[in-house]
């Protein structure tokens, strides 16, 4: 046995861990060798010497707010634990509820942006009504007027149309409620079904009420009067402002409908409308009826009208108007003249409306990947700081690496920094932090616990045997921040005798 | 489960603390609170700090509370703890102190050269003034006083890589093993730090002229 091995030994041996086998190794390594067997009997005597030395003791104060705050915290723990099952359940709901409104949302808005079936359905729907008030001015009592004026709006009902329409109308008020969509898809869907809901209000859309509602309602209009005629007049002051929104003159645009070619298929679902008038528009199918004048515009037409063939189709009383006065792009399809141009233009808007969708989520993409990014950022800040106060200075330095070169900006940035510098420290690594601590000196000059890293940089000079790069440093944090002035002079004391020391050591 | 009962390991009542018994946690203080606290005294050399740094340690043994898993001894557990604590206070207090965990700077003297600075008291300390008698007078009272400062003082001198070994392992009774575990480093570098302490403490006795084997 070599002495190195015997001094381990002897450790072991004065605190009673040494093994009976090395005990007897030592021992006759100590009978070899006087200057181990001084060494022992010297460690022996100080061990003893300071063994008797009392350990002080915590103050009972100190002792009794230490088990005061562990009863404390079960305590706190326990209270928390009732009231999280009942909190729980709702907040459970509430988040399956946004779920449920999300899915919905996301399964029938795609629908909307895409589909062409709701423009044909208000094209439908339009030619309907134009045609059941064509044949209301020509020959319908007042009694059948009502009747007459509540078919379209069961075509609106209608199980193929109708519900469709209104069912998405009211989704896209509702996401408009909520505030879901983007502002570029509610444009998209308001574009698409402004007309119809505003057809759906003023139809009053109620399934079984809607009859004697409508009654109820044309029964104060004079039996003699056009009813239609009157309420398309109406329609036509709005029509009249969207235009004027347009720049087109109304008149120059009111005119007949078209009628609508697969009326007799939508009158089948239509169980309420009295047989006679069923069996009377069945001929109107058969031989297409003339158009009816609509508005007051349309009126001073009525006569030219019956001769010309059917006008482009009117913009009708619903023409959709935002509230910014631009006409949306439904206007467009009301106004084509041809099925081949509303095709176009069909296929226009459907373009038009995945190129938006497309933006949408592209946006919606961009704007995710931006938030996971952001996200991710102080996640690293905080991962470093958690790390840092574990003291597990190598993955604390690690993330605040990480963060770092994500080149943040601002107060965490220069934190960051600050914390990586004392983690390379920490971790002995000396030209590293000073390297971080140059940077910030540097480069953030404004930086608030700028005193701290000027002293901690003086360390590391220190350390790395830069005196003189030290003391300049400590004196700089002396001058600039008061409140270091007595550690940084102390500092450069220490400085300057370990220099004096060094230089006494070495050699002449 | 009887506290007092000493079989009862720290590991059983931290668990049992952990479970919501504040009575476990009461007794694992009672068992720690001593050797802990003198152990902050040494490594601090301030009792104020030391008050401050215990308070932190235990405050950070009931967070833990719930996460915390018998992988290891709680005293080791616990040691390791303080290490960090008093590392986090020295270094708060590293720019009021001229002292320092990288730099330690002592105007007393190179207790590594064995350079005296001079008795604590001014003068040469005889045998007589420090060995206990039966009847220990109001002058051997402030003698003993003396000497036990006289030793704190030293061990404060000691680098604090060599205080932390030497005070665990002669105040709080850990293997050098455990040690290793809570300063982390190896076993043998425990041990070597030992012996230069224990060195450095004789070489400070004799400077202190404090014969060797001397008892309170």
């Amino acid at each position: 046995m070599n002495c190195k091995k015997a001094q381990s030994f002897m450790m072991d041996y004065l605190y009673g861990e040494i093994e009976p086998h090395k005990q007897a190794t030592l021992k006759a390594h100590l009978q070899e060798c006087p200057k181990c067997a001084e060494e022992l009997a010297a460690h022996r005597a100080t061990i003893a010497t300071f063994k008797e030395l009392r350990p002080e003791e915590p103050s009972s104060q100190l002792v009794g707010k230490v088990a005061a705050a562990a009863a404390e915290d079960i305590r706190r723990q326990e209270s928390a634990r009732a009231p999280r099952v009942w909190y729980w359940k709702p907040a459970l709901a509430a988040a399956g509820i946004a779920a449920v409104v999300l899915i919905s949302l996301a399964h029938f808005l795609p629908l909307n942006t895409r589909s062409a079936r709701p423009v044909n359905n208000l094209i439908a729907m339009k030619k309907n009504e134009k045609t059941f008030g064509d044949q209301k001015a020509r020959s319908m009592s007042s009694e059948s007027v009502g009747a007459q004026r509540a078919a379209p709006s069961r075509v609106i009902d209608d199980e193929s149309a109708g519900k469709d329409i209104i069912a998405k109308d009211r989704e896209a008020k509702t996401s408009r409620d909520l505030g879901i969509v983007s502002s570029q898809r509610t444009e998209s869907v308001e574009a698409q079904y402004a007309a119809p809901s505003r057809i759906a209000e003023d139809e009053t859309v109620t399934a079984e009420g809607r009859k004697s509602a409508t009654a109820s309602r044309y029964d104060e209009i004079a039996p003699s009067q056009d009813a239609h005629n009157e309420a398309a007049g109406a329609k036509t002051e709005r029509l009249g402002e969207t235009f004027a929104a347009k720049g087109i003159p109304p008149d120059s645009k009111a005119g007949t409908e078209p009628v609508l070619g697969d009326r007799q298929q939508q009158l089948a679902f239509d169980k309420n409308i009295p047989k006679e008038y069923r069996q009377e528009e069945r001929k109107n199918l058969a031989s297409p009826p003339p158009s009816a004048p609509v508005g007051q515009a349309g009126l001073a037409q009525a006569g030219r009208a019956a001769e010309e063939p059917a006008p482009p189709m009117t913009a009708g009383a619903s023409a959709p108007l935002r509230s910014d006065g631009v006409v949306v792009e439904a206007d467009r399809m009301e106004l084509a003249a041809s099925p081949a141009k509303q095709q176009e233009i069909l296929s226009d808007i459907e373009k038009t409306t995945k190129e938006k969708t497309d933006s949408v989520t592209e946006s919606s993409k961009l704007s995710a990947a931006g938030e996971l990014k952001q996200r991710k950022v102080p996640d690293e800040f905080a991962r470093g700081n958690a790390y840092f106060e574990m003291r597990d200075f190598r993955r604390a330095a690690t993330s605040y690496e990480d963060f770092i070169a994500r080149k943040p900006q601002g107060r965490p940035a220069v934190e960051a920094m600050h914390r990586l510098g004392l983690s390379y420290q920490e971790l002995g690594q000396f030209e590293k932090a000073l390297s971080v601590y140059t940077e910030i000196i540097d480069n953030y000059p404004d930086y608030s616990d700028m005193g701290n890293v000027l002293m901690a940089a003086g360390d590391c000079y220190l350390t790395l045997g830069k005196t003189e790069d030290a003391i300049r440093t400590f004196e700089i944090a002396s001058e600039k921040f008061p409140g270091l002035h007595d550690v940084a002079r102390q500092k450069i004391e220490a400085a300057k005798e370990k220099t004096r020391i060094t230089n006494r050591a070495l050699p002449k | 489960m009887d506290r007092l009962d000493r079989n009862v390991t720290d590991e059983t009542l931290m668990e049992s603390y952990a479970g919501g018994d504040a009575g476990a946690f009461e007794e694992l203080l009672e068992r720690h609170r001593r050797p802990l606290f003198g152990y902050l005294c040494r490594m601090l050399g301030s009792r104020e700090l030391a008050e401050d740094t215990f308070q932190e340690i235990f405050i950070r043994v009931i967070n833990s509370r719930v996460t915390y898993k018998n992988t290891a001894k709680f005293a080791t557990w616990l040691y390791r703890i303080a290490h960090n604590s008093c590392v986090d206070a020295l270094r708060r207090e590293n720019y009021r102190k001229t002292e320092s965990l990288f730099q330690p700077v002592d105007p007393r003297g190179d207790p590594l050269t064995g350079s005296r600075a001079g008795a604590a008291n001014g003068g040469e300390m005889l045998i007589q003034d420090v060995v206990a008698g039966s009847d220990p007078g109001p002058d051997e009272q402030l003698a003993r006083k003396q000497l036990s400062e006289t030793l704190k003082k030293c061990i404060e001198r000691l680098n604090p890589e060599q205080r932390e070994v030497f005070v665990l392992r002669q105040y709080q009774n850990l293997p050098f093993q455990e040690i290793g575990r809570v300063v982390g480093a190896s076993e043998s570098t425990v041990k070597s730090r030992m012996r230069y302490a224990l060195n450095n403490l004789r070489s400070m006795l004799v400077a202190e002229n404090i014969p060797e084997g001397v008892t309170l």
